[in-house]
Order: C-alpha cells, then structure tokens, then sequence
C-alpha cells in the first residue's frame, strides 16, 4: 500500500510553475494484492536480518543487548509487510529476553496494522518483560503519539535510551 | 514530491496526509475487496489542492460493496480511528455501486 502512496507522490508534477490549483487522479488496479492471507508469511526465513529493503520486505536487525532483545526494522511497516515483524517478534519472544525494543529509527513509514503489531508484542511479553519502541518523527513518533499509544508502551528517542531506561527498571 | 511541493505545509502535516490515505486506500482493499488474492478491483483517488483555501481534498473511490464484518482481519480495526484522527472532515458514502471516502484538510501556513 505505501507504494501507492509513493506512487501518488511521486506523480509529475505538471503544474511545477506554481499553479493555483493542482491536482492528480489516478485509477489503480490491485491485482493480485492479498495483504492478509499469505499462508506463506510465517514461512519466511528470518535469520540475523530477515527479509530486504524492497517493496515487498522489511528488513530487521536483531542485537542482544544483555537480557534485552533490539529489533531494528528498516522499511515500510504496513499490512502487507506487518506480518514479517510480528514473526519476528514472535521469534525473538520464543527466547523469553529479559525485555524487547523494537527500533523504528530507520523505518520511512507506519500504519495502522504495524502499530498492531506492536501493540501484540507489548501484550505478548506480559507483565514479566520489559517492552519499549524506539521512534522519532512525523513517519512514527508522530502518529504512535496521536493515537495515544505513548500511553500504552514506552517510547524512546534513541535505542541507547531505551536500553538504560529498561535496564534500570 | 508533489504534496511536499505543492502544499508547503509541515512535515508532521504531510505524514498525516500521507497515512491517513494509506488507512483510506487499506480499507478499501479489505472492505471492498475482500483482501482476496485473486480479486482485482479498481480503486480511484483523486487529490485536489486549492492554494487560495489552502484545502486539499482527496477522494478515494472503490466499486465493492462494504463488507461488515464480525471480525476484523487480524492487524486490522485501528485504520478508522486513524482517519478519523489525522483528518479534519472524513465523509463516507456507501452505495451499492461502491463506497467513497472522502477526506478533507485545511493546511495553515
């Protein structure tokens, strides 16, 4: 989906001069788009650094920081590829850290299904873990903000930040 | 970019805009469309911007019908919200030919 956006944004901009009004349409024929049901998603190798950066993939970064697991996602983290994050948080929790940030400094742009996503890991690792995201911006501080979800985990400027403050605690 | 160009407005603002028709265009797909591998639906957007009003309008139109559904798929139902949020005026239409959404700003300077 955020390459249609892309696409929308990229569109000529035919009325460079400076134009009053400007405006663009497009028709889009999505074919063979299915973002939900990819039985295969779960199926995808997830090694050190899982998938690529291209359309279609996110790619992640897993570090062990003491007992702390970081996962740092670069890419666009929407419906189609928001199901290849939560594996990957599903694998990282598999090994029961001490705690888990996921890292969205390097991540262009976050909808609704990767804020989901992040939701399901704040509840998947339960009271015992530690959970912060790290975002800065109007792609994703921005919008985790506004819907109010800095109230529901922690968020973090930088992943240094994360770690000292979830060490601590 | 074309919104960055043409809107001059903040870059919090354009992320707005920017996620806000991603929610828009991701509903379609699952409402209208069912989010089936093998559906192949058209869907329009048209983007309007008058600089005297500073008003962008962007009208994302699909020909399905909205599906309500029980159950939402899974890692979606925080899209709506979204919109609603980030958006000054959102309107939706249904109709059996389709569903609009329609999706208003005022961008001050």
């Amino acid at each position: 989906m955020a390459r249609w956006i892309r696409w929308l944004r990229r569109k000529p901009n035919a009325d460079s001069s400076g134009g009053r009004n400007t405006s663009t349409s497009a028709s889009l024929r999505p074919k063979g788009i299915n973002p939900f049901m990819h039985a295969n998603d779960h199926d995808r190798p997830t090694a050190a650094v899982s998938g690529d950066s291209d359309d279609q993939g996110l790619a992640i970064t897993t570090e062990q920081r003491g007992q702390i697991v970081v996962l740092s996602v670069a890419g666009n983290v929407d419906m189609v590829t928001a199901p290849q994050l939560s594996h990957t948080i599903t694998q990282a929790l598999a090994g029961a850290p001490g705690g888990l940030i996921i890292d969205l400094t390097e991540t262009d742009f976050l909808a609704s299904a990767g804020m989901t996503a992040l939701i399901n890991a704040h509840t998947e690792i339960g009271p015992e873990g530690a959970f912060g995201v790290v975002a800065q911006g109007p792609s994703t501080a921005r919008p985790l903000e506004l819907m109010g979800l800095n109230k529901v985990f922690s968020i973090y400027p930088d992943v240094n930040a994360a770690v000292s403050a979830m060490t601590i605690s | 970019m074309w919104l960055r160009s043409t809107l001059r407005t903040t870059d919090g603002r354009l992320a707005d805009i920017n996620l806000v028709v991603h929610e828009a265009l991701a509903n379609s797909v699952e409402h209208a469309y069912d989010g089936r591998v093998d559906s192949s639906g058209l869907i329009c957007i048209t983007a309007r911007y008058v600089e005297k009003t500073r008003s962008l309008d962007v009208s994302i139109r699909d020909c399905g019908t909205w599906l309500h559904r029980a159950e939402p798929i899974s890692g979606r139902g925080r899209g709506l919200p979204i919109i609603h949020r980030l958006c000054d005026q959102p309107t939706f239409t249904s109709t059996p030919a389709g569903t609009t959404v329609d999706l208003h700003w005022t961008l001050f300077a």
